[in-house]
């Protein structure tokens, strides 16, 4: 019911100041660098950037994501350059396992905690749409088949990422702000409105 | 990776994960190591992605700490600080022959403390603990008390029928998440706080249930039911009304329906003297409404706390 999620909202509201000084310090702290992207010897955005960012589209249409993953998988990949170099033929397995992390940190069960909205293999009821996760096999179909890559060539992959990035995966950026601001939020809209007539 | 650290004896055993005490061998300091076997077809599983990824950034000295994360092929290790002890296994350490009993208030007080600073600074960082029970508060020889284990033995997996001996505990769990409430918020960790508030006080768990149903009843029992009067929208949760009909039907008698006098069946069971200052913050930790509830941060300004946060800082 919207009551429960006013309710929320207020209550988030008391520490709505630090949240979003928090998610502008962790944003800027995890920026990528323009200037070292630029500077990939095989990997020159200025050709390749259009069809790597349509590759990731392609791939979060195909693998049916939530809506964020896609751009938070650009950000991922754009980070991961800004830090190592990339080859021309790793370039597909580099953005999908951009991608396969992003998903991963939207998603998954991590709402268990009572027995109304457990997703064992059910669907979620909650209030957001659980972020389906990409599986390996798909992952490995979209990147040219089991001739050009394999299940640990993605693990390692995964691995490789996790460690350059130093973990910060679940990082604010653009898009979460964008999704939070009010004219994309009619709840926000209807808990301000609730606010004004409860005062 | 191994060279690192030398592994101990086993200190205990998740559903998802093994923690083994472990012995920096640079340094010669303790740290706690928690093992998680990886699976081949699902990588790096999603709720570490996420777990570690906020625990990093999660530096405050009422929350345990993460050193470092050690990732091969077949294995996840995350580096944790080392506690002596958990609060759950300190107070029964304190039982005499078979009665618990409670802490000293003033250590009650110190620790309650710290479990609500900790918690302010996960709600101001986004994160909810969801599972806070004494099990989880790693208290040390200096009277630290830390905020640990951030459901990571229990987001690896659905902790749904665990089939070990480790029954997944719902004591400290809010009565609108029993009741089947989707959006729930910091105000679940803040019923916890007062469940673990009243057993520190007591040594005895406050609402013991064993199963969702007794968990609703026994906390119905003591605080009263709840009415649309009382938590506008508490008809609307899913398993409202079915708990509402088995507690009318159990308890015809509407005199006898609660809510009881906190302060009197807590003080049976503690050998101090208890005040009303104490009583009414934890009436704050426990109100049946979650939008009634205290935050932690309009907790640690609770009168009770008073001589700390009067005291001059630096």
């Amino acid at each position: 019911s919207s009551s429960e999620i006013y309710i929320h909202l207020s209550s988030l509201n008391e520490y709505k100041l630090e949240f979003i000084t928090d998610m502008i310090k962790k944003s800027r702290h995890c920026k990528p660098d323009t200037k070292l992207i630029n500077q990939q010897p095989h990997m020159s955005p200025q050709r390749t950037r259009y069809n790597m960012v349509t590759f990731i589209f392609q791939l979060s249409i195909l693998n049916k994501v939530t809506d964020g993953v896609f751009a938070n998988s650009v950000r991922i990949y754009d980070r991961y350059c800004s830090k190592r170099i990339v080859l021309t033929e790793q370039s597909k397995l580099v953005a999908a396992t951009c991608l396969w992390l992003s998903a991963k940190s939207m998603g998954g069960c991590d709402h268990i905690i009572n027995d109304y909205v457990v997703p064992t293999g059910g669907r979620f009821h909650g209030p957001t749409p659980r972020a389906r996760i990409p599986r390996i096999n798909d992952l490995i179909y979209y990147c040219g088949g089991k001739k050009y890559f394999n299940k640990s060539m993605f693990l390692q992959m995964e691995r490789h990422i996790l460690q350059t990035l130093n973990w910060e995966i679940v990082r604010p950026s653009l898009s979460d702000m964008i999704l939070n601001i009010d004219e994309n939020c009619l709840l926000q809209y209807e808990w301000y409105k609730h606010v004004l007539i409860s005062n | 990776m191994s060279s690192q650290f030398k592994q101990l004896e086993k200190l205990g055993n998740g559903t998802y994960a093994t923690v083994y005490k472990g012995l920096n061998k640079t340094t010669g300091v303790y740290v706690a190591l928690k093992e998680v076997k990886l699976d081949s077809e699902e990588g790096t599983p999603s709720t570490a992605i996420r777990e570690i990824s906020l625990m990093k950034e999660l530096k405050h000295e009422n929350i345990v700490r993460l050193y470092d994360v050690i990732h091969t092929e077949n294995k996840l290790t995350l580096v944790f600080e080392y506690m002596d002890n958990d609060l759950k296994k300190y107070m029964d350490s304190l039982t005499v022959g078979n009665s618990p009993q409670g802490l000293e208030l003033h250590l009650v007080k110190y620790f309650q403390w710290q479990l609500l600073e900790g918690l302010a600074f996960c709600h101001a960082n986004k994160i909810l603990n969801r599972d806070l029970k004494p099990q989880n508060l790693l208290i040390n020889k200096k009277g630290q008390l830390k905020l640990g284990d951030f459901g990571l033995a229990r987001a690896f997996g659905i902790p749904v029928n665990t089939f070990s001996s480790e029954v997944v505990t719902l004591w400290y769990r809010a009565p609108d998440v029993l009741m089947g409430s989707r959006t729930y918020t910091t105000s679940i960790d803040i019923w916890s706080c007062g469940c673990i508030l009243a057993e520190m006080i007591t040594g005895k768990p406050l609402f013991p249930g064993t199963n969702d149903e007794e968990q609703l009843k026994l906390i119905f029992e003591m605080m009263g039911m709840p009415t649309e009067a009382t938590w506008p929208g508490v008809s609307q949760l899913p398993k409202y009304a079915a708990s509402s009909a088995s507690f009318q039907q159990q308890h015809p008698n509407a005199a006898l329906q609660g809510p009881k006098d906190l302060k009197e069946l807590l003080q049976v069971n503690c050998k101090e003297k208890l005040d009303d200052v104490v009583i009414n913050l934890l009436h704050g930790l426990l109100q049946l409404n979650p939008d009634m509830r205290l935050s932690a941060k309009q907790a640690l300004h609770h009168t009770w706390f008073a001589e700390y946060y009067q005291r001059p800082t630096n």
